[in-house]
């Protein structure tokens, strides 16, 4: 039997600087079967390993429809991050997963999809973006709003070019502090909302954030009638183990690496402590 | 040997062999220290046994989580890291280990073989084997009989032995218990009515000498729909140390911290080592967010973990055997242990 | 404790059941403390520093490199000139060696250890007064009392035993006065809480003494009250107590009758009240509270000072502190001398000898080298860019410890030295229970126990001393400590110990009536003490005043060793007052600047009514600047401790 702590290991194929603090990493599996094999859904996560420096949990932040490689976003704050961050490509580092559940995909097909990310909220949701993207036409309306403290805290830049430029989605931005080459919406994310028109009927709505913007906008929905199945987010807690061993993401009796990071409004609102 | 679930050994013959076991395998079992307290460390020979205890304050969780555990080394000297797992764990025998304790590794299981098999866990578990000794006494903190968790159990031992006086009574609990026994030849007897009896009697003896300081179901019940007053756990939360013990000595608290330590810029090991939800820093975050900022916060979270409905229907039963450790350790001196928390939860608001 | 040990590992912590005091319990220190026995980053080799960097050597070499470096020293600038720092972590042996090194070898006056920073005037009043340098009563002592006074201490932050028993007696119905300028979440399990500004316990506590006399509250028989009124308690009047400490008359009154009507009275206090100018006067006016009540030498009453560390009483006894010799004794006395000198076999430095402060003030001048001694400096002085500067100034630094502390690694030798879990020898607690400990393993790597290593560095120096065990060390210091007389090694090996002095008739040892019989003590002089040190003024509003809530570290060297503790480190906050926090328009969670005369940090804010208007309670941290590197290093003059409880302070905006 293997033992569920011991990671496989990954090399760093690529490196993109997003913001001063957050890079993307391209990883690949080091072994070939596992490289051809592995595989993942939106939502889920993965502990990756600095081996001296520990290990921490990262969504994957790429479309599980491109073979091979996988991408997390990483934002360096503490020991483990700051480490990633002076990698270079070709070092290698450990990788447990696919861990967690997912974003539901296929159960929202035919629906209209709204997208409400905050700063480095916006990671986790691409992984459900992208693969959605690729078979647009089975949903309906699609917005995705997306929300940073400056122009330059935004992550995946030229993607969100690509994204203002698609005529078939409504792509919005807005920041809290502009700097003089802005010239899009000035304020917090939920100020977006006037700008669109949302059939709460039909839509399923995805929030990721910082937790006092998840706060807000789950707010702003439910005023605006959504039903409380049809807010998905993800719960935040400190995870060391990811397999709902160690106690640490324990909320109630749910423990957010095995029965999240995905969680409903319907769910999140059950749970004893927030 | 006969054939049958219960049978009886003479004390003096078992321990012979055990003696002999001891030679060959790694028996655990309880000794005293130099200070009068009792442990439970590998013995090498019966001159080292005790049977003056009813139980060790260290929990015997830690023969199958240690405070400290590798899980694997790791090695960067090339290029490609090299990680190496653990040493394998050799086959013992625990001995003399009480039902509340064997209550407590059924908990255990449970949850370390749940969702994702612990493997490291269940490698400790496969290779010990499990004689157990029911107590004819409890001590002044015990509540096993609130909790299922003794004074002797149907389930969850290998072995189950009841000290007659000159006889153990021995329920055979698993083929890897009844093989033990005829590996080392045991001249066992089916157990006969007046062993039942004196069994039963035994039992029950014990069981009236336990003051029942936990009625558990009450507290379970406000505790799963929100009914405790905040005010309580505010003043639970006031009386808090923060020092860990009681998620220490517990044998159903399993949280745990996993750290690298390297031994210098190429190689280490990573470990878990026990942790306590009792303390701030489990949950505080990167960004220094902590939900669980208070200790108020942390005592209702641990009760919740304990005695809540949903936990209990996910674990088959509460996450308390009645091992009485929790009242020895609590630095809030019967205030904080579960079998105070209990009855204040019970008594407030009548 | 009981430490698991698996192959010259240990792996664990666990309690013990048969022990007097902790029965069975540990804190959050004792359950997680021996992570940092296998800690990556021990020291296991002597360094040297080449070419500003350090670098691992063999003990003779570090040894002969000192020796030499000390000799240079002293020739060029006199024998004088070099400083020793104790440790009130090691065992007594090993400052009991430390202590004759210092004197009678290396022949310097100058040697101190930290005990200075918090209760150097808490032992200086109870020798005064007393004859001895210790509590008066034992922790036994919370259990029994009638009522209990908690002065100047977060009791169960700082001594978790002590803070248990206390807890209980107060859900027993035992009247507890508290009087801290910061509530605590069990002040409500109190009888009374007063929260008083920063700086005026004098005031209070001599305010609650003359209600009690007023009303003729003190104990039956008691003598030379004359003293108390004439001089100058009049002025102590409720009116000017509420005008000082910001208390009410009617709280003053309910204080004086829960103390003075009480059958005994225990009083438990800390740095809150020995830290500031008025620190030895607070101890006397305590000492005059006590006497008065009829509570020293009383089952239940008495006097007990929460001490810092596992050993700080245990170095007083030993002889580091700069102003007594072993056993308390006064160098000062020629008898005291003479005793040391003969059972040394060298003459004793002459002058009198700088405090730790004094040193670290002296730096440069009169001290040009220092050899300190498992203590962090760096982050336990007061005034850290004054402290770093004045390190900077020596010709010499030679540190001893477990770790590279920032203070070792400014050092010219470093000498790796044992953790407490490889060492044997005895340790005496802060109810002078001496206890022995056990070595769990052998030192680490190339790390010896400072027993060893202060044998090694005499015998380097040329000093003949026999080689000796920790027992036999133990029993030399008998001959010169007589109250640690009539105690065996082995009854020092049961759980628990013995509580010196051991006499056999008197079970509980309280001191008082065992060792002084007649010897009541007298009043001390009612002083309307210094003021404040460092009045608020324009510029600087706030009295800022600081404290060590739990998962706050003083030095930090253990805990941010242990990966669970230093998980423990929470945020670095200051407190604010709610109706200040309004006037200023701040928030909880916003970044703010404190700023004093002396350096500044970056804080979160706490929004609270636990601390007074135009106060800042600012915990002992070490992220976003150091605490201490804010406060002031003046010394209250007749202890020598730095007044680094209090200062003025102000508040940006960030």
């Amino acid at each position: 039997m293997e033992n569920i702590y011991l990671p496989d290991l990954a090399v760093v194929d690529k490196i993109t600087d997003e913001t001063s603090d957050i890079k993307t990493f391209t990883l690949s599996f080091a072994s070939r079967t596992l490289k051809h094999s592995f595989s993942f859904k939106p939502g889920q996560f993965v502990e990756a390993s600095i081996f001296g420096a520990g290990e921490a949990p990262f969504g994957f932040a790429s479309n599980p429809n491109r073979p091979q490689q996988f991408d997390i976003t990483v934002r360096a704050i503490g020991a483990v991050t700051r480490a990633m961050h002076q990698l270079t490509p070709g070092a290698y580092l450990g990788i447990r997963g696919p861990l967690g559940n997912c974003f539901p995909l296929e159960e929202v097909k035919g629906q209209d999809i709204l997208f409400v990310a905050g700063g480095i909220g916006l990671p986790p949701l691409k992984s459900l973006i992208e693969p959605m993207l690729d078979c647009r036409k089975e949903f309906g309306q699609f917005f995705i709003l997306y929300g940073a403290r400056t122009p330059a805290d935004r992550v995946y830049k030229p993607l969100l070019q690509a994204w203002s430029e698609r005529q078939d989605i409504t792509f919005l931005q807005t920041v809290d502090t502009p700097d003089p080459g802005w010239n899009g919406p000035v304020g917090v994310v939920t100020t977006l909302f006037e700008k669109i028109h949302l059939d709460v009927n039909r839509t399923v709505a995805f929030t990721c954030g910082p937790p006092v913007m998840i706060r807000f906008v789950i707010q702003e929905l439910l005023a605006k009638g959504f039903a409380e199945d049809r807010i998905i987010s993800t719960l935040e807690r400190y995870m060391k183990c990811g397999v709902g061993k160690c106690g640490h993401c324990a909320i109630g009796h749910k423990y957010i690496c095995v029965d999240g990071p995905v969680f409903s409004w319907r769910q999140i609102k059950r749970l004893p402590e927030r | 040997m006969q054939d049958g679930t219960r049978v009886v050994v003479s004390k003096q013959a078992f321990l012979e062999i055990l003696s002999q076991c001891m030679k060959k395998k790694t028996v655990i079992g309880p000794t005293k220290l130099a200070d009068g307290s009792v442990t439970f460390e590998p013995l090498r020979s019966l001159r080292k046994l005790t049977f003056d205890y009813v139980n060790d304050l260290d929990p015997l969780k830690r023969f199958f989580m240690p405070q400290r555990e590798e899980l694997f080394a790791y090695d960067l000297t090339d290029d490609k890291p090299r990680l190496m797992p653990p040493p394998a764990v050799k086959p013992r025998i625990l001995f003399g280990i009480r039902s509340c304790d064997v209550q407590g590794l059924a908990h255990m299981d449970g949850f370390f073989r749940g969702a994702f098999d612990d493997t490291l866990y269940s490698a400790r578990r496969q290779n010990t084997l499990i004689i157990s000794l029911a107590c004819n006494q409890p001590n002044e903190s015990c509540f096993c009989i609130c909790c299922n968790g003794g004074p002797w159990l149907e389930s969850g031992f290998d072995l189950q032995l009841t000290d007659l006086g000159s006889e153990f009574f021995i329920d055979i609990g698993s083929p890897a218990g009844r093989s033990f026994l005829q590996e080392w030849a045991m001249p066992a007897s089916k157990a006969q009515r007046r062993h039942e009896d004196r069994r039963r009697e035994l039992m029950e003896a014990c069981d009236r000498q336990m003051l029942p300081t936990a009625y558990l179901a009450k507290a379970c019940i406000q505790i799963t729909n929100n009914r405790v007053r905040e005010e309580l756990w505010e003043e639970m939360g006031a009386e808090c140390f923060s020092c860990g013990g009681c998620t220490h000595v517990c044998p159903c608290c399993t949280c745990f911290d996993v750290v690298d330590c390297p031994q210098n810029a190429r190689q280490g090991t990573r470990i878990r080592c026990w942790d306590s939800c009792q303390y701030a820093g489990f949950t505080r975050e990167a960004s220094g967010h902590n939900p669980r900022l208070r200790a108020k916060e942390r005592v209702k979270r641990r009760f919740y973990h304990k005695l809540s409905y949903p936990y209990i229907q996910q674990d088959g039963h509460p996450g308390c055997v009645g091992c009485g450790r929790c009242i020895t350790v609590c630095e809030a001196f019967g205030l904080l242990d579960i079998s105070a928390v209990v009855k204040r939860l019970r008594r407030d608001g009548q | 404790m009981l430490l698991e040990v698996n192959q010259g590992v240990v792996l664990a912590s666990a309690p013990q059941k048969s022990h007097p005091v902790s029965r069975g319990t540990l804190c959050i220190k004792g359950w997680n403390g021996h992570q940092i026995i296998h800690h990556p980053r021990r020291l296991t080799q002597p360094l040297i520093k080449n070419n500003g960097r350090l670098a691992p050597v063999s003990w003779k070499k570090a040894l002969a490199f000192a020796v030499q470096k000390i000799a240079a020293l002293q020739d060029t600038h006199g024998r004088a000139s070099l400083g020793v720092v104790g440790s009130v972590k090691t065992t007594n042996e090993a400052a009991y060696l430390l202590g004759r090194l210092a004197r009678s070898v290396l022949q310097t006056p100058h040697l101190d250890i930290p005990v200075r920073y918090d209760h150097a005037p808490s032992l200086r009043v109870l020798k005064e007064q007393s004859g001895y340098g210790c509590a008066t009563a034992a922790l036994a002592d919370i259990d029994k009392a009638g009522a209990i006074l908690v002065i100047g201490a977060d009791a169960k932050a700082q001594q978790a035993r002590a803070g248990s028993l206390l807890l209980q007696a107060a859900k027993r119905g035992v009247p507890v006065v508290e009087i801290d300028p910061r509530r605590h979440e069990h002040s409500r399990f109190f009888r009374l809480y007063l929260q008083l500004h920063p700086g005026t316990d004098l005031a209070l506590i001599n305010g609650v003494i003359r209600v009690i006399l007023a009303e003729g509250w003190q104990a039956p028989g008691i003598t030379g009250l004359a003293r108390l009124r004439e001089d100058g308690l009049e002025r102590f009047t409720p009116d000017y107590v509420e005008s000082v400490c910001g208390i009410p008359h009617d709280k003053v009154m309910e204080a004086a009758a829960v103390i003075g009507k009480a059958s005994s009275l225990l009083i438990l206090f800390g740095s809150g009240i020995t830290q500031q100018a008025n620190g030895t006067a607070n101890i006397r006016a305590l000492w005059n509270l006590a006497l008065l009540t009829g509570s020293l030498g009383r089952e239940g009453g008495g006097i007990l000072p929460l001490l810092g560390s596992n050993n700080s009483q245990g170095a007083v006894d030993s002889g580091l502190m700069s102003e007594w010799g072993p056993g308390q004794r006064d160098l000062r006395e020629p008898a005291a001398r003479r005793a040391l000198e003969s059972a040394w076999g060298a003459p004793l430095p002459t002058g009198p000898g700088l405090t730790l402060q004094e040193m670290l003030n002296h730096a440069g001048g009169a001290i040009r080298g220092l050899y300190v001694t498992g203590e962090n400096l760096l982050w336990s002085a007061p005034d850290s860019h004054a402290a770093a500067a004045a390190l900077d100034k020596l010709d010499f630094l030679m540190v001893q410890d477990c770790f590279l502390t920032e203070t070792a690694a400014q050092a010219d030798v470093v000498l790796p030295a044992a953790t407490f879990a490889e060492q044997e020898g005895t340790y005496t607690s802060l109810e002078r229970r001496i206890q022995r400990v056990r070595p769990a393993i052998a030192p680490l790597g190339n790390s010896r126990t400072d027993l060893e290593i202060t044998q090694m560095l005499a015998d380097a120096l040329g000093a003949t001393w026999p080689v000796q065990t920790p027992e036999e060390v133990f029993m030399e210091m008998q001959t010169l400590i007589p109250c640690y007389g009539g105690i065996s090694w082995n009854a020092l090996g049961q759980p628990g110990g013995l509580i010196w002095p051991a006499h056999k008739d008197d079970e509980n040892c309280r001191l008082y009536r065992k060792l002084l019989g007649e010897r009541q003590g007298a009043f001390t002089e009612v002083t309307a003490g210094a003021p404040f040190g460092e009045e608020p003024d324009d510029d600087f509003p706030f009295t800022l005043f600081t404290g060590r809530p739990l998962f706050h570290r003083r030095s930090g060297t253990l805990v941010t060793r242990s990966f669970t503790l230093d998980k423990e480190d929470p945020v670095a906050t200051v407190e604010v007052n709610t109706d200040d926090a309004k006037d200023f328009k701040l928030r909880s969670g916003w970044t703010v600047r404190i700023k004093t005369r002396r350096g500044e940090v970056r804080r979160s804010v706490v929004v609270t009514r636990d601390v007074p208007r135009h106060t800042l309670f600012l915990p002992i941290h070490h992220k976003d600047g150091l605490t201490q590197s804010l406060m002031p290093s003046t010394l209250e003059p007749e202890s020598g401790i730095p007044q680094m409880k209090l200062c003025a302070a102000k508040l940006e905006m960030v």
